[in-house]
């Protein structure tokens, strides 16, 4: 078997950039959950705000680290995999790129360290207000990444002179027509992420029965912010859907399953489908009828458009784009049903006492990093072949390496990166174990990174406190 | 048996109100009835969800 350098180039990102977005998605969710947090503990002065913040802190902390390592990857991956992307598209993804580095990355190494290791050093203010730089530079930095990727779905202020990509209005390519409908789409993804991250950790301790306060508050807290934030995120959704529609039509024909140049009416809204790229059809398919002339066209007999209206040669794959779209939105429904189901159970006081409620809510808890992957999968499937959209095919943005030097980073990253994930999870699996009054002790008892990084220093020290010595 | 039948009856509502009203909001946030409904249903839903959470303190405990 001949191995396709395009193809390992593709993987190889495909498999570092997913990787990638868990970290910034809860990174960036749970800075701004923080920031949110410490406001409430300087307002209430309620001890239990600063519990929740000392535990989640921790957590951040390390997704962050995580975030920033596997971040950096990707800027040399463009060399690696992209060499000619990186040389066309240079003049308007690189200075976005700088930025990032200069705004968003110059104030979070500026707060970070106050934030981590600054409660007993700085005033609960500066503290504050240090939480909240890192919040706005975790904003700032989804904000350029966003740009600079949405000028890659709807390339705009550029021109080609001589076979370069020539700059020519730098507002247009910043405020491209995606940009401002992707950006709030994806924070609001990174707000939900970290509601139901900490809404499904306060259920789990309330099934267990432990930390009872804690738990409550977070439970209380995570779904009163999931069932605001999902709410706008459908409202968002569906604008982004009408932009997509109108600036690449293929990659919503795919995502909709439909191959004909116009469905039949009433068109069904497939949940399943087994598509044949080379026959143009599906094999299989399974929808709820009239639900795609209500959702897609607004009303009950409304065709919608298939796949064959774009080229082949310019066809995104439809199955990936079908099953990015499936999975993203598919997952935003149960979070809807989740988080009218908790205003329903606010309303009758029975959030914290019904257990096949909190049960969902723990399952729920990678929710948002499922939805947020699926999101990316659709948005980056759905682009192919272009790698900027109508400019540049992506079998022409392959750098001409090996395929063999392909195969043998992409291995490295895979191992690199299992190690990456692995202590990552068990990190966050011995935090969550020890509970948030370990976060508490621990974070006033320790003033340097090692420590904070350590909680089972504490619990010996606790121990030793506990049999006297 | 007509306690049981009330409580049947009850625990029907319950799941069938929730279920009926949140489908409604998502049509109508998602635009199936127009954009002005879609506006409408997200400031609804969006106020209604803030003044709840505020207004109803989520009490019990966990058994």
């Amino acid at each position: 078997m001949s191995l396709n350098p395009a193809t390992l180039a593709r993987v190889q990102f495909a498999f570092t950039v997913s990787f990638h977005i868990i970290f910034p998605t809860m990174s960036i969710g749970l800075a701004m959950f923080l920031a949110v947090i410490e406001g409430l503990w300087l307002k209430t002065k309620d001890g239990l705000y600063l519990e929740i913040y000392r535990f989640w802190q921790s957590i951040f902390a390390m997704g962050f680290g995580v975030g920033v390592v596997t971040g950096i990857v990707l800027s040399f991956e463009f060399g690696l995999g992209f060499a000619k992307f990186a040389q066309l598209a240079g003049p308007a993804i690189g200075p976005m790129i700088a930025l990032e580095v200069l705004t968003s990355f110059f104030l979070e190494a500026g707060f970070l360290g106050i934030m981590l290791f600054g409660m007993h050093r700085v005033g609960p203010k500066l503290h504050f207000f240090a939480t909240c730089m890192v919040a706005l530079g975790t904003l700032l930095s989804a904000s350029w990444i966003l740009s600079a990727n949405s000028w890659m779905q709807t390339p705009d202020g550029v021109a080609v002179r001589n076979g370069r990509l020539v700059v020519v209005n730098w507002w247009h390519v910043l405020n491209n027509p995606s940009w401002l409908v992707r950006l709030p789409h994806m924070l609001s993804a990174a707000y939900l992420t970290a509601s139901f991250f900490v809404a499904g950790v306060g259920a789990w301790y309330l099934l267990q029965g432990k930390h009872l306060a804690f738990a409550k508050k977070s439970v209380a807290l995570g779904t009163a912010f999931a069932t605001v934030l999902i709410a706008g995120q459908v409202f968002i959704g569906d604008i982004l859907y009408g932009t997509m529609l109108k600036h690449q039509p293929s990659k919503m024909q795919a995502a909709e399953g439909f191959w004909e140049k116009e469905s039949a009416s009433p068109a069904p809204y497939y949940w399943v489908i087994l598509p044949d790229q080379k026959e143009q059809r599906n094999r299989f398919a399974l929808g709820v009828p009239y639900l795609g002339s209500i959702w897609l066209t607004h009303s009950l007999h409304g065709r919608v458009e298939g796949l064959k209206n774009t080229p082949a040669e310019q066809q995104p794959i439809m199955g990936m784009v079908f099953y990015g779209f499936r999975i993203m939105y598919g997952t935003a429904i149960l979070m809807f049903a989740v988080a009218t189901a908790s205003l329903w159970l606010r309303w009758k006081r029975r959030l914290f006492t019904t257990r096949w409620f909190l049960r969902c809510l723990v399952a729920m808890t990678p929710s948002g990093i499922i939805a947020t992957l699926g999101g990316w999968y659709l948005a980056e499937t759905g682009r192919q072949p272009w790698v900027i959209f109508g400019m540049l095919r992506t079998i022409d943005a392959v750098s001409p390496v090996l395929a063999q030097t392909l195969l043998a980073t992409l291995i490295a990253f895979v191992c690199i990166y299992a190690f990456f994930m692995t202590a990552f999870l068990i990190f966050v699996a011995r935090v969550i174990r020890r509970g948030p009054e370990s976060a508490s002790i621990h974070a006033e008892a320790s003033g340097s990174l090692k420590n904070a990084l350590r909680p089972q220093v504490l619990d010996r020290a606790n121990a030793n406190a506990a049999v006297g010595r | 048996m007509l306690k049981n039948l009330s409580l049947t009856f009850a625990k029907i509502l319950g799941f069938l109100v929730p279920s009926l009203v949140g489908m409604a909001f998502f049509f109508a946030i998602i635009g199936v009835f127009g954009l002005g409904f879609a506006v409408a249903g997200l400031l609804v839903a969006v106020i209604g969800a803030v003044v709840l959470v505020r207004r109803v303190p989520a009490e019990g405990d966990a058994r």
